[in-house]
C-alpha cells in the first residue's frame, strides 16, 4: 500500500502565488481526477509534487509513504515511485527514445538491469500501444505527433511501474483512436499495478475509459470541491461557474 | 604502419604514399606528406603525452574517395594540415577529440571541378583551444560541408573559426557550415563563421550555436529517475553522435 499526501501546499513562481493551500491524499488503487479551466494551476500542482526547481514551495508538505519529500530532488522522488507525464513532453535532439528509456529503467533497476529483458518488455508494451518500432531509434519526441508523444509517456509509465502516477492532460491533442488506446492502457496499468492515479483533464471523454473514484474541482489555486464521478456530469452541463460562487 | 614520436598511422592498403621528415626543423616541427592515390581510408591517432607540432600535407588525386579519421587524446598538439583535393575527389575527414590545449589549422583547397570535402568534428575540450578551418573553393561545382559539434568542460574555452571562400566566377558550388558548441562550463567560447562569397551562383548555408543544456530538458530526465550526472552524459553523447562512423566505439573507449 502506497500513499501520497499533500498537506496545505502553497507554491509560487516568479513571486506569483499559484497554489493556495492544496490538500489531497492519493492511495494505491485509487483514481483521482482534477478538473478545472485553463490557467488555474493544475500543471503547477503536478510539477510542484514532482519537485520542479522552477517553483518555490512557501508552505505545506508533501509526503510519500510517510516520508517527507517536500524538498527532495526530482530524480529521487521518481526513484521512490512517483511519476509525472508531461502535458507537453519536450523534444530532445540526439537522444533516442531507446537510450532515454533504457537510462530510466537502468537507473531504477541498478545492478539487476538486463538488456534482453528490457528489450523484450519494451517490445511487448509498444505492441500493446500500437507504436511502430522505429520510434526507438528516433530522437525522443522530436517530430512526434501529439498522440505519439502521449503514447511515449504511457510507454514510460509501463516501463517504470510507479506507485503513484500523475498524468497531466494525457488526453489533449489525441485523436479518437489514440485516446481510446491511451485511456484503456491507463486503466490496464492501474489495475495491473494497483497504482494510485491522478488524472488532470478538461474533458470528460477520457473518463469513459477509466472511472474516477474522486473528482476534484480546481479553481484559482485550490480544490473547491471534491466528489464522485457525478461531479463530471455537472461540469459537462453547467461548466465551472456554480463552483466559483461556492 | 608508420610511427614516430607517438604518432601512428594505420594503413589499410597500398593506396597511400607517406613520407615523414626525419630531422626536426628549427621549430621542432615534424613534416609529413600523404599522397592518396586510390580509394582508401586512414586513421591517425594522437595519443602522446608530450607536445606535438606537426605540419601535414595531404594530396588527394583526381577521382579518389578518401576517408580520414583523426583521434586526438594528446594534449598540447599544434597541427597544421593542408589538403589539396583534386577534380571529382571526395574527402571525408572525421575528427574526434578528448583533449585540451588543442591548436589546429586546416586548410582545404578544392583544386578541381567537382571536388568535395566533408569535415565532421566531435569532441570534448577541457582547456583553451583554437580550431581554425578554411575552405577554398578554387574550382566550379565544388562542395564543402563543415559540421563541428563540440562540448566545452572544465577550463575548456574554445575559439572556433570557420571560413569559406568562393571567388568570383567559381560557379555552382555548395558550401555549408554547421557549428555548435555545448557549454558544460562558464567559459566564453566563441564561434566565428565567415563566408566570403563573391559569386551569386552558389548554395550556401551556415549556422552557429552556443548553448548549455536546457533546464527543462534536464528536468524531464529527472522525472524519470535519471540523476543529473547521467542525464548530462546521455545528452552529451546524443549531441555528439550523429553522422560519425564508429563514434560509439570511441565514446565507450574514451568516456567510460
Ligand atoms: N514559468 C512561469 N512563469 C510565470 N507564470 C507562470 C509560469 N508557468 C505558469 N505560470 C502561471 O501560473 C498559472 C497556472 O498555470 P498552469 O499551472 O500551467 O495552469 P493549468 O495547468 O491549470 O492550465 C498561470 O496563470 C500561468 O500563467
Ligand atoms: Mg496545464
Amino acid at each position: 500500500m502506497h500513499i501520497l499526501e499533500i498537506k496545505n501546499l502553497h507554491a509560487k513562481i516568479e513571486n506569483k502565488e499559484i497554489l493556495k493551500g492544496i490538500n489531497l491524499t492519493i492511495k494505491s488503487g485509487e483514481v483521482h481526477v482534477i478538473m478545472g479551466p485553463n490557467g488555474v494551476g493544475k500543471s503547477t500542482l503536478s510539477h510542484v509534487i514532482m519537485g520542479n526547481p522552477n517553483y518555490e514551495i512557501t508552505e505545506g508538505n508533501i509526503l510519500l509513504d510517510g516520508v517527507d519529500i517536500t524538498h527532495m530532488q526530482t530524480d529521487e522522488r521518481a526513484r521512490r515511485g512517483l511519476f509525472l507525464s508531461f502535458q507537453n513532453p519536450p523534444e530532445i535532439e540526439g537522444v533516442t527514445t531507446a537510450d532515454f528509456l533504457k537510462a530510466s529503467v537502468a537507473t531504477k533497476e541498478g545492478e539487476s538491469f538486463k538488456m534482453l529483458s528490457f528489450a523484450r518488455e519494451v517490445d511487448t508494451y509498444m505492441k500493446r500501444l500500437v507504436m511502430k518500432k522505429e520510434f526507438l531509434t528516433r530522437p525522443l519526441n522530436e517530430g512526434f505527433s501529439g498522440g505519439e508523444k502521449k503514447k511515449m509517456e504511457i510507454l514510460s509509465l509501463y516501463m517504470l511501474k510507479p506507485n503513484v502516477a500523475i498524468l497531466d492532460e494525457i488526453d489533449s491533442g489525441l485523436d479518437v483512436d489514440s485516446l481510446k488506446i491511451v485511456g484503456e492502457h491507463i486503466k490496464a496499468y492501474q489495475e495491473e499495478q494497483k497504482a494510485g492515479i491522478l488524472l488532470i483533464t478538461h474533458y470528460q471523454r477520457l473518463l469513459s475509459y477509466i472511472q474516477p473514484d474522486f473528482v476534484h474541482i480546481f479553481l484559482d489555486g485550490s480544490i473547491k470541491k471534491t466528489g464522485d464521478a457525478t461531479l463530471v456530469e455537472q461540469i459537462e452541463q453547467n461548466g465551472y461557474d456554480n463552483f466559483k460562487k461556492a | 604502419m608508420v610511427s614516430k614520436d607517438g604518432i601512428f598511422l594505420k594503413k589499410e592498403d597500398q593506396a597511400l604514399e607517406v613520407s615523414l621528415s626525419d630531422k626536426l626543423d628549427f621549430y621542432d616541427i615534424v613534416k609529413m606528406k600523404i599522397e592518396v592515390l586510390k580509394d582508401t581510408s586512414l586513421q591517425i591517432c594522437y595519443s602522446n603525452s608530450k607536445e606535438i607540432k606537426l605540419d601535414i600535407t595531404i594530396v588527394v588525386q583526381a577521382g579518389v574517395t578518401f576517408r580520414l579519421q583523426e583521434i586526438k587524446t594528446a594534449k598540447n598538439t599544434k597541427i597544421q594540415t593542408k589538403y589539396s583535393i583534386l577534380e571529382r575527389a571526395k574527402v571525408l575527414v572525421e575528427k574526434f577529440y578528448d583533449t585540451s590545449f588543442l591548436r589546429e589549422l586546416d586548410l582545404f583547397s578544392l583544386n578541381g571541378v567537382g571536388a568535395t570535402i566533408d569535415v565532421r568534428t566531435r569532441g570534448i575540450i577541457k582547456d583553451k583551444s583554437v580550431l581554425d578551418r578554411v575552405v577554398y573553393h578554387n574550382y566550379p561545382r565544388t562542395e564543402s560541408n563543415i559540421d563541428n559539434r563540440l562540448v566545452t568542460m572544465q577550463k575548456g574555452l574554445l575559439k572556433l573559426y570557420v571560413t569559406t571562400i568562393v571567388y568570383p566566377k567559381i560557379r555552382g558550388c555548395k558550401a555549408n557550415q554547421n557549428n555548435q558548441i555545448l557549454k558544460e562550463n562558464k567559459e566564453n567560447s566563441v564561434i566565428k563563421p565567415i563566408l566570403l562569397i563573391e559569386e551569386n551562383d552558389i548554395e550556401a548555408s551556415h549556422n552557429a550555436h552556443i548553448a548549455s543544456i536546457d533546464k527543462d530538458t534536464l528536468y524531464y530526465f529527472y522525472t524519470r529517475g535519471i540523476d543529473e550526472k547521467t542525464a548530462r552524459k546521455i545528452y552529451i553523447k546524443g549531441f555528439l553522435k550523429g553522422d560519425f562512423y564508429n563514434i560509439d566505439k570511441y565514446m565507450t573507449k574514451y568516456w567510460r
